[in-house]
């Protein structure tokens, strides 16, 4: 067979099935609220009206996937050297773009993409945020056949040397791919105070939906219903926790494994291209010359299953939009970082002179978050009455020995490593995280230090880069400021690009 | 010409801590003044306001309420004024040196190389005055950037220019 699209051609016919289920997908979301509502409150009669709601849903979304798939159409236009999209039911669409324009052509097959045995294929420019055009489905043979064609111009434009990668960068190869296995492992073993925030943020949405429609009187009597669970505090306290710890465990390994499942690292031409996301399959770029920093972090039980996160933060080129620039690796092992850094680096960044900070870092943030708000809830006792003293103290008393506990171990953690070409900094309490920046890749320096810590000369110093601040407090002030006299000497006695 | 070539040590490097600095014009004073002025009639018209709205003062509350208004009155201007005397810049060969802070000293470094671009700005007060700002942009994201203030119009259109060819250079 030979793909020229120089016809305008729709997507492959199964596209339908999968446009359909796209849009379901969406307007259930939307109507879940209503649905969950009618079921909740039950009778005879919703049963009818919920199960007619659905039949209609069903059969509009159908006419709407049919229309939606005859009204894509795609072509190429070689007299012009243009890539064509039109697409639209009601508004139409008409998505031109300059072949020369072209960066890069990507295949990408999301679960429901797999389950249909099409592909999706996402064309960028240069400069544009997002993806200039999408196609939705399209068989394997199509996909690479467009591909070809439309990198193929872009080869022919730019110069004659690319050619060679051209076969490299139709089929590129894989660097990293994370096993399913690793994505349980990370899902089950971090961001609980995330999932817990998800949760409440959840549980107060559903109230304000109920509230807007004034049913949360509902909610509420259903709640006061259970009273089994208030006829003993203990139990309804344990039995709180461990239903909580359990929903967060679930919600975890749900949102990682949905947000991350299939995450493929492929190299292409010196940067890597990443694609991740079982519904919304996302794609995005790394290029190591871009990379201001990286953030490798671990707690105790990823320690003992052999994983890790990272963060690798490029330069931030759109100010609304960081997060593109940030990357996240989830659930990689030891070697498989090391082989990340290696190809940002070129070689495992060495760690440098270990600095430790003062102690008054640990007083101080202990004097902070435990001390100061221990005494203004002393001060403010006698405005709970209701609450039992013993209660109360408790509460106190838990509060000031799980922070202290948590303070210490960031204080025992907090490490600067110094050396001539990486600063590495390693923080945190129970996810200890470690920073690592290439000193050339610093933008400016600012010491700091209290009146009072004059004398004991100690001080603070903050790395300002382009993708955000990495800073050390309460150190010894001598050793920074020569540590600052020496980055500064780097800097400005070479030329390196820090971008 | 004799060749040398000795290693360096950290003690030899040059150090940004006993560079001698430039302090802000003593004019910008004025500046600073009026700036604490208008700020403190702001809070003092709020408190008046407030005054005027709760009559049920006891004349003992009423004594606290002017006592820590005056006192966050004349704070401000404390403040200002410190913030103004701790200011104080340094040019040297490969980089721009600017001190500030009120309970802090914090000494911010930016080395020529690392600068994206230079503006001038003159406030509606500083004008008056002949006074500039110099700001100096790097692509640091959170206070990668340094503002001069209270420089001489003319000392910060050479300081611009400076710095112009520091950048040309080091491209």
């Amino acid at each position: 067979m030979d793909f020229q699209f120089q016809e305008p051609q729709q997507q492959s016919k199964v596209g339908v099935l999968l446009l359909f289920l796209d849009s379901l997908q969406k307007i259930l979301r939307a109507i879940a609220p209503i649905i969950l509502i009618i079921v909740l409150k039950g009778g005879t009669l919703s049963a009818f009206i919920l199960f007619m709601l659905l039949m209609g849903t069903f059969l509009l979304v159908a006419c709407i996937a049919y229309l939606r798939f005859t009204h894509f159409t795609f072509h190429i236009d070689r007299a012009l050297g243009e890539f064509i999209v039109y697409d639209g039911i009601l508004t139409k669409t008409k998505t031109v773009i300059q072949l020369s324009k072209i960066q890069q052509v990507n295949l990408t097959q999301n679960l429901l993409q797999r389950l249909i045995g099409v592909y999706g294929i996402q064309v960028d420019t240069a400069g544009a945020d997002r993806h200039e055009a999408q196609i939705k489905a399209v068989s394997r043979s199509v996909a690479l056949a467009l591909k070809k064609a439309l990198i193929e111009n872009q080869m022919a434009v730019t110069a004659e040397e690319t050619l060679e990668d051209q076969p490299e960068s139709i089929t590129p190869k894989p660097f990293l791919k994370i096993h399913f296995i690793s994505l349980i492992k990370i899902g089950i073993t971090s961001n609980y105070i995330k999932s817990v925030g998800l949760i409440l943020t959840f549980f107060f949405s559903i109230w304000g939906k109920l509230h807007e429609i004034g049913e949360e009187a509902w909610l509420e009597e259903k709640i006061a219903e259970q009273d089994w669970l208030f006829q003993s505090v203990i139990y309804s306290i344990v039995l709180g926790i461990a239903s909580l710890f359990t929903l967060v465990f679930l919600i975890n390994l749900g949102r990682t494994v949905l947000r991350y499942f299939n995450y493929t690292m492929q190299q292409q031409q010196g940067s890597l291209l990443l694609s991740f996301g079982l519904i919304n399959t996302k794609n995005t770029v790394l290029r190591p010359s871009r990379v201001q920093s990286v953030v490798v972090s671990q707690n105790y039980f990823q320690k003992k299953l052999n994983v890790l996160e990272m963060k690798i933060r490029q330069a931030i080129s759109d100010e609304k939009n960081h997060q593109k620039d940030r990357i996240e690796v989830p659930g990689c092992n030891t070697r498989e970082k090391e082989a990340i850094l290696e190809l940002i680096y070129g070689h495992q960044p060495p760690m440098g002179l270990v600095m430790k900070a003062n102690w008054r870092r640990l007083v101080f943030n202990l004097f902070l978050t435990v001390v100061l708000p221990v005494m203004a809830a002393i001060c403010f006792k006698p405005y709970f009455e209701e609450v039992s003293s013993s209660l109360f103290f408790g509460v106190l008393a838990v509060y000031t020995i799980l922070l202290s506990i948590y303070h210490y171990f960031s204080y025992k953690n907090y490490t600067f490593y110094v050396g001539d070409q990486y600063i590495h900094r390693r923080s945190g309490a129970w996810d200890i995280a470690v920073d690592i920046l290439e000193t050339d890749k610093i933008q400016a320096i600012t010491t700091s230090q209290l009146f009072w810590h004059k004398n004991l000369n100690i001080g603070s110093v903050t790395l300002h880069t382009a993708a955000g601040n990495i800073s050390f407090y309460l150190a010894n002030f001598d050793t920074l400021k020569q540590y600052v006299n020496r980055w500064l000497y780097g800097l400005e006695s070479q030329n390196h690009n820090w971008m | 010409m004799e060749f040398t070539n000795e290693p360096l040590t950290i003690e030899q490097l040059p150090q940004f801590e006993h560079v001698p600095l430039q302090p802000l014009q003593a004019s910008y004073a004025k500046v600073v003044a009026l700036q604490a002025l208008g700020f403190d009639l702001v809070l003092l018209l709020v408190a008046c306001f407030v005054y005027a709205k709760a009559d049920d003062f006891s004349s003992m509350e009423a004594l606290v309420f002017w006592g820590g208004s005056l006192l966050c009155i004349g704070l401000v201007a404390v403040m200002m004024y410190i913030s103004y005397r701790k200011k104080a810049y340094a040019f040297r060969e490969h980089d721009v040196l600017f001190q500030y802070g009120i309970i802090s000293t914090n000494t911010k470094i930016i080395p020529y190389n690392r600068v994206q671009h230079v503006a001038l700005h003159e406030g509606f007060l500083s004008r008056n005055f002949g006074l500039a700002q110099v700001e100096i942009y790097t692509a640091g994201v959170h206070g990668g950037d340094i503002k001069i203030p209270g420089i001489l119009k003319e000392d910060a259109e050479r300081i611009k220019q400076l710095l112009m060819g520091k950048i040309q250079k080091e491209l």
